[in-house]
C-alpha cells in the first residue's frame, strides 16, 4: 500500500513536470509569435529610401571662367630708353595713335645735335673749298681746278650722307620717344615705370577691343552631347556680380568645341576605390561687347529637360555589377504577422543620365515605389530590410 | 421541460415519451444533425452521383460509371494494391503486435517505459518524421548504406516494387503500439489460474498458448484485425507525403486514385470508386463480425 | 533457479529494449539532428533525392545518417523562431483547428453518447451502427460530396470546412459510449428517484464519472487532428490558413529548419501523450474491448 502511494507520488511529480514543460513550450512559442518580428527587425539591414519620381531628366551645365581677349599685343620699349612719362593707366581705353608712354630721349637728341654740328662743320668746309675752286678758275690753274672740283664733290657727298644721317636720327627720335597705341584697345598690362628703363617685360600689353573676348570652359562630353551644342550656337552668359556692379547678361556664340583631357572620378558606389574616366570637351565661347574690358568672371548656365519621360533615380541608388546595372526597391509583402519589407533587385537599362539622376524606363517601377538609396549592409535580392 | 411535453403531447404519446425517446433525441440532436450534414447526406449524394452518367448529363440511373471504372487500368491497379497491402500487412501486424504484447506481458524490467516507447510512434505526427523516412529509404539512404556493409546491392526503395515494403514498414512502425495496447488489455483479462490449472495438468507452453491465450484473445484479435484494416487505409497519408500524387505503381492506392480523380474533377468516377470501396470495407467488416459470432457460438 | 529467471528477464528486457529503440529511432534522430547546424546537415544529407538508380554510377555516396551532432547548436531553433514567422503562424493555425474540434466533439459526443449508452429509444442500435461504419471509412470516400456540401454552406477556404466535420465525427460518440456503458444503471436510477432530470443526471452523475474517458478522447483526438493533412489540403487554399502539418510536408530539403520544425511540431503531442499516457491507453483499450 505504501509502495503504491509513493508510486502515485512519483507519477504526480512527473505529471507536474510535464505540465510545466507544456506551459513553457506554448509560452515560448507565444512569445516568439508576438515578438519575432520585433526581434528580427533589430538584425535587419537598415535602409534609407526615396520615392521614385517620374518625369524627364534635367540636364544642367554650369561653368564659369574669365573672359580673355581674342587678340592682345605686347608693346615693348622700342629703344630701351628710360621711361619719362606714363600717360595711361591700366584698364584704360585708348584710341589708335594715342601716346601711351613717353621716353627719355636726351641722349639721342645729343647725338643728333652732334651730327648737326658735324654737318655744319662740313658745310663750312664746303664753303672753303668753293672759295678755292673760284680762286683756281680765276687763276686758271687747271690742275688745281680739277683737284678742287673733286674735293668739292667728295665733300658734297659727305654732306648728303650727314644730312641723311641726321634725318634718320630725327625720325628715330620722334618714333621712339613715344609709345603709341597701334589700334583701339584696352591697356591690359602696364609694366612701364617712370624713371626706369624696361625690365624685360613689355611695357604695355594692349588688347584689341574690336575682336571681342573668349571664354573657355570644360564640360563632360556626355553632357555637351545631350545639349546638342554646335559651332556658332548662341549661348547666354552672365557676368558674376562683383561689388556694386550688377550682374549683366551677355550673348556669345560657340567658337570652338574640342576634345579635352578626361577626368577621373570615384564611382558613387565605390568598393575598393573603383574609378571611372569621364571624357570631357572644351568649349570656347566668343563674346563681343563694347562694355567688356576683359578679365571679367562670367558664368554659363544651361538647363534642359529631356523629351523622353521615365523614372528618375538618383545616381547613388544605381548599382553596377559588371555591365549590369540595377537598383533595389522596397517590396511590401503581407506577411503572416504583419507586413514585411523586402529588398527587390530590379535590373535597369539606363535611358539617359546626368550627373545626379538616371532615367529608367517607365515599366520598371510603379507609382509610389520606394527606391533604396543607402543600406547599412550590402543587400541581396529578397533580403528583409528595415525602413529608416 | 419534461412537464411541458406532458402537457402538450396527446395521450397516446405519453407512454412513448416515458420511454426516453424524446429525451434521447434531444441529447442526440446536435450530433445527428451534424453527422447527417457532414457524413450521411454527403455519402448519399455520392452514391447518387455515382449512378449519374456524365455523358448524358441527366439523372439516368445506370451503371456506366462502374463499368468504366472497372475497365480502367489505374483503378484496378489501385484496388489491387490496396487489397494486396491489407492482405500482407494485416497478418504481419497481427503477428508482430501479438508477439510484442506477449513478451511485454512477461516478467521484464522497465515494462512501462517499453510500452511507452512502443506507443510513441502513434502520437508522432506523420509530417514531422517524413524527412527521416526519406533519409532512410533514399537511393543514397541509410538503409542502402547498411546493405552495403553486407555487400548487398542497393535498391531504389521508392521507385521499384520495394516501395511496398517501405509502406509496410512505415505502417508497422506507426500502428504496432496501438495493437500492442489492445492485446495487452486482452491478455490481462485472462485469469491467471487458468494457466496454473493447465500447468498442473501438465500442458506445455505451446499447448497453453494455443489452448488458453489464443482462445481468450479471439475477441480482441477480431477487433485488432478490423482496426488494422481500417488503419491500413490510413497509411495513405504517409505514402502521400513520402511519394506525392503519383508514387511508384506498386503503392498507388485507391486513395491516390480518388485524390487524383478529385483533382481532375472526375466526380462520377470518384464517387463510384468510393461506393465500391465502402462496399468492400462493409463486406470485410460485416464478414469479420459474422465470423466472430459464429466462432463464439462454436465455442459455446 | 532464481538466477536463471533473472538472466532470462534481463535478456528479454534487452530484446524488448532493442525493439523499442528501433521504434523510437526516427524520433530520436529528429531530435538530435535538430541540434545540428545547417552546414553539417547539408554535408550529411545533401545527397538525398539527387540520385536514382538510373543516374547513379558512383557506389560510395551515401547519406551520412548521424546520431549526434559534431557541434550542438540551437541555430535551427533560432532560425525558426526568429526568422520564420510563417512557421509560428501555422503552428497557431494547427492549434486553431485542433482545439475547436476537440472541444466541439467532446460536447456533441458526450451528449450523443449518453443517449446511446443509457437511454432507450427506437432505432438506437441501427443508428449507432451507422456511426460506427462511417468511423471506419477513409476520408476519400466522402471527399466530393463533402466538398460540395462545404461549398453550399459557404465554408470553402474557411477553417469551418475542416473544423465542423471534425466536430461531428463519430469517433467521440463511440468512445464515450464505451466509457458510459461501464457506469452501472443504479447511479442513474438513484438520481431519478431524487427527481433529477436526464440533463441533470448527465451533468452531475455521468460527466464526472467519464472524466478519464474525456481525457482519453482529448488525447486521441489531438493525435488524430494534429496529424491531419488531407482535409486542409482539399478545403483550404489560402496558404496562411493551412495547419503546420501540410506546411511541414513541403519543407523537405530546407535543412536550416526542418528538424527543428519537426521537433516543435511533435513536442506538444509527445508531451501531452506523456502527461496523459494512462488515459490514452485506457481509451484505446476500452474502445477495443467491446468493439
Amino acid at each position: 500500500m505504501a509502495m503504491e502511494l509513493s508510486k502515485d507520488q512519483v507519477d504526480l511529480k512527473r505529471k507536474k513536470w510535464i505540465s510545466i514543460m507544456l506551459l513553457l513550450f506554448f509560452g515560448l512559442l507565444l512569445f516568439f509569435t508576438l515578438f519575432s518580428n520585433t526581434l528580427q527587425s533589430v538584425t535587419l539591414p537598415k535602409v534609407r529610401t526615396e520615392e521614385a519620381m517620374s518625369g524627364g531628366i534635367d540636364y544642367k551645365l554650369e561653368a564659369s571662367g574669365i573672359l580673355r581677349p581674342v587678340k592682345q599685343e605686347e608693346l615693348p620699349n622700342p629703344a630701351d630708353w628710360k621711361v619719362r612719362q606714363v600717360l595711361v593707366k591700366k584698364g584704360e581705353a585708348v584710341k589708335k595713335g594715342n601716346i601711351l608712354v613717353r621716353y627719355d630721349s636726351t641722349s639721342a637728341e645729343r647725338d643728333l645735335e652732334d651730327e648737326i654740328a658735324q654737318l655744319q662743320k662740313l658745310t663750312i668746309e664746303q664753303e672753303g673749298v668753293q672759295d678755292q675752286f673760284k680762286l683756281s678758275i680765276v687763276e686758271g690753274d687747271e690742275s688745281t681746278t680739277v683737284k678742287v672740283r673733286r674735293q668739292l664733290k667728295l665733300l658734297n657727298i659727305d654732306i648728303a650722307v650727314q644730312q641723311r644721317k641726321i634725318n634718320g636720327l630725327r625720325e628715330q627720335l620722334t618714333r621712339q620717344r613715344n609709345l603709341v597705341a597701334p589700334f583701339d584697345g584696352l591697356v591690359m598690362e602696364l609694366n612701364a615705370v617712370e624713371g626706369l628703363a624696361s625690365n624685360g617685360k613689355p611695357d604695355i600689353v594692349i588688347s584689341n577691343r574690336n575682336l571681342g573676348f573668349w571664354l573657355e570652359i570644360l564640360a563632360d562630353k556626355e553632357l555637351v552631347d545631350s545639349f546638342g551644342l554646335v559651332l556658332k550656337e548662341p549661348i547666354h552668359l552672365k557676368t558674376i556680380t562683383e561689388g556694386e556692379q550688377p550682374a549683366r547678361s551677355l550673348e556669345g556664340t560657340i567658337d570652338d568645341i574640342a576634345d579635352a583631357e578626361s577626368r577621373i572620378t570615384d564611382l558613387p558606389e565605390s568598393r575598393g576605390g573603383a574609378t571611372a574616366t569621364i571624357r570631357q570637351k572644351q568649349l570656347r565661347i566668343h563674346v563681343e561687347d563694347a562694355t567688356l574690358k576683359g578679365g571679367e568672371q562670367v558664368s554659363v548656365k544651361l538647363e534642359r529637360t529631356s523629351s523622353k519621360k521615365g523614372w528618375l533615380i538618383p545616381n547613388e541608388a544605381v548599382h553596377r555589377e559588371g555591365e549590369m546595372r540595377f537598383i533595389f526597391k522596397v517590396e511590401l509583402q503581407p506577411g503572416a504577422l504583419g507586413n514585411v519589407f523586402l529588398a527587390r533587385k530590379i535590373p535597369i537599362e539606363v535611358r539617359e543620365s546626368s550627373e545626379w539622376m538616371t532615367m529608367i524606363p517607365v515599366d520598371r517601377l510603379y507609382e509610389g515605389d520606394l527606391i533604396i538609396m543607402e543600406s547599412s549592409e550590402p543587400l541581396q535580392d529578397g533580403n528583409r530590410i528595415r525602413l529608416q | 421541460m419534461k412537464k411541458w411535453f406532458f402537457l402538450c403531447a396527446p395521450r397516446g404519446w405519453a407512454r412513448w415519451l416515458r420511454r426516453d425517446t424524446a429525451v434521447a433525441w434531444m441529447f442526440l440532436a446536435p450530433s445527428v444533425v451534424g453527422f447527417a450534414v457532414f457524413y450521411l447526406i454527403p455519402f448519399a449524394m455520392g452514391v447518387m452521383y455515382s449512378f449519374m452518367s456524365s455523358s448524358s448529363g441527366g439523372r439516368i440511373a445506370d451503371l456506366s460509371n462502374y463499368r468504366e471504372l472497372l475497365s480502367s487500368y489505374s483503378f484496378r491497379k489501385a484496388a489491387y494494391n490496396t487489397f494486396y497491402f491489407s492482405v500482407v500487412s494485416v497478418p504481419l501486424m497481427l503477428a508482430l503486435s501479438l508477439g510484442l504484447a506477449l513478451l511485454l506481458n512477461r516478467q521484464i524490467y522497465f515494462r512501462k517505459w517499453l510500452r511507452t516507447s512502443y506507443v510513441l510512434p502513434l502520437v508522432v505526427p506523420v509530417a514531422s518524421v517524413i524527412i527521416i523516412w526519406q533519409m532512410i529509404f533514399d537511393w543514397n539512404g541509410a538503409l542502402n548504406y547498411v546493405f552495403s556493409w553486407f555487400g548487398i546491392d542497393r535498391l531504389d526503395w521508392m521507385k521499384t516494387n520495394a516501395a511496398r515494403n517501405v509502406v509496410i514498414a512505415v505502417y508497422l512502425w506507426k500502428n504496432v503500439g496501438y495493437n500492442v495496447i489492445l492485446f495487452l488489455a486482452g491478455l490481462q483479462q485472462i485469469p491467471k489460474d487458468y494457466y496454473e490449472t493447465a500447468q498442473l495438468e501438465g500442458a506445455g507452453r505451446l499447448r497453453q498458448f494455443f489452448g488458453i491465450t489464443l482462445v481468450y484473445l479471439t475477441t480482441t484479435t477480431f477487433f485488432v484485425v478490423i482496426m488494422s484494416i481500417i488503419n491500413s487505409f490510413k497509411v495513405f497519408r504517409e505514402t502521400y507525403l513520402l511519394a506525392g500524387d503519383y508514387p511508384h505503381d506498386s503503392i498507388y492506392m485507391l486513395q491516390h486514385y480518388m485524390n487524383n480523380m478529385f483533382v481532375s474533377l472526375d466526380i462520377q468516377k470518384l464517387t463510384a470508386a468510393a461506393v465500391l470501396m465502402v462496399c468492400g470495407i462493409l463486406t470485410v467488416v460485416l464478414g469479420m463480425f459474422g465470423l466472430e459470432r459464429r466462432y463464439r457460438q462454436f465455442m459455446e | 533457479m532464481r538466477l536463471i529467471t533473472t538472466i532470462h528477464k534481463v535478456l528479454l528486457t534487452a530484446l524488448m529494449g532493442l525493439i523499442g529503440v528501433l521504434l523510437l529511432f526516427p524520433i530520436v534522430i529528429t531530435f538530435t539532428n535538430s541540434l545540428m547546424t545547417e552546414q553539417e546537415l547539408n554535408i550529411n544529407y545533401g545527397e538525398i533525392g539527387k540520385l536514382t538508380a538510373a543516374t547513379s554510377t558512383d557506389a560510395d555516396t551515401f547519406v551520412n545518417l548521424k546520431w549526434l551532432p559534431d557541434q550542438v547548436s540551437l541555430s535551427q531553433y533560432g532560425e525558426l523562431l526568429v526568422h520564420s514567422p510563417n512557421y509560428l503562424l501555422l503552428f497557431w493555425n494547427s492549434v486553431g483547428y485542433v482545439v475547436p474540434i476537440i472541444i466541439g466533439q467532446m460536447v456533441v459526443a458526450a451528449l450523443a453518447a449518453y443517449a446511446f449508452a443509457k437511454l432507450n429509444f427506437f432505432s438506437r442500435d441501427s443508428l449507432f451502427l451507422l456511426y460506427l461504419l462511417t468511423m471506419l471509412m477513409p476520408f476519400q470516400v466522402t471527399l466530393v460530396p463533402n466538398y460540395i456540401m462545404a461549398d453550399k454552406l459557404g465554408l470553402l477556404n474557411s477553417s469551418g470546412a475542416v473544423i465542423l466535420p471534425g466536430v461531428f465525427a463519430a469517433f467521440g460518440v463511440f468512445m464515450l459510449r464505451q466509457f458510459m456503458l461501464h457506469i452501472p444503471y443504479a447511479y442513474i436510477e438513484a438520481a431519478k428517484i431524487d427527481g433529477a432530470s436526464h440533463f441533470k443526471i448527465f451533468l452531475t452523475v455521468i460527466l464526472p464519472m467519464v472524466k478519464p474517458g474525456l481525457a482519453a478522447l482529448v488525447i486521441l483526438l489531438f493525435v488524430d487532428y494534429w496529424n491531419m493533412v488531407e482535409q486542409p489540403l482539399i478545403f483550404i487554399n489560402d496558404p496562411f490558413k493551412l495547419p503546420l502539418s501540410v506546411f511541414l510536408s513541403r519543407l523537405s530539403g530546407e535543412w536550416g529548419t526542418i528538424f527543428a520544425a519537426s521537433m516543435l511540431y511533435m513536442s506538444p503531442m509527445v508531451l501531452l501523450f506523456l502527461y496523459a499516457e494512462t488515459f490514452f491507453i485506457e481509451g484505446v483499450q476500452l474502445s477495443g474491448i467491446k468493439g
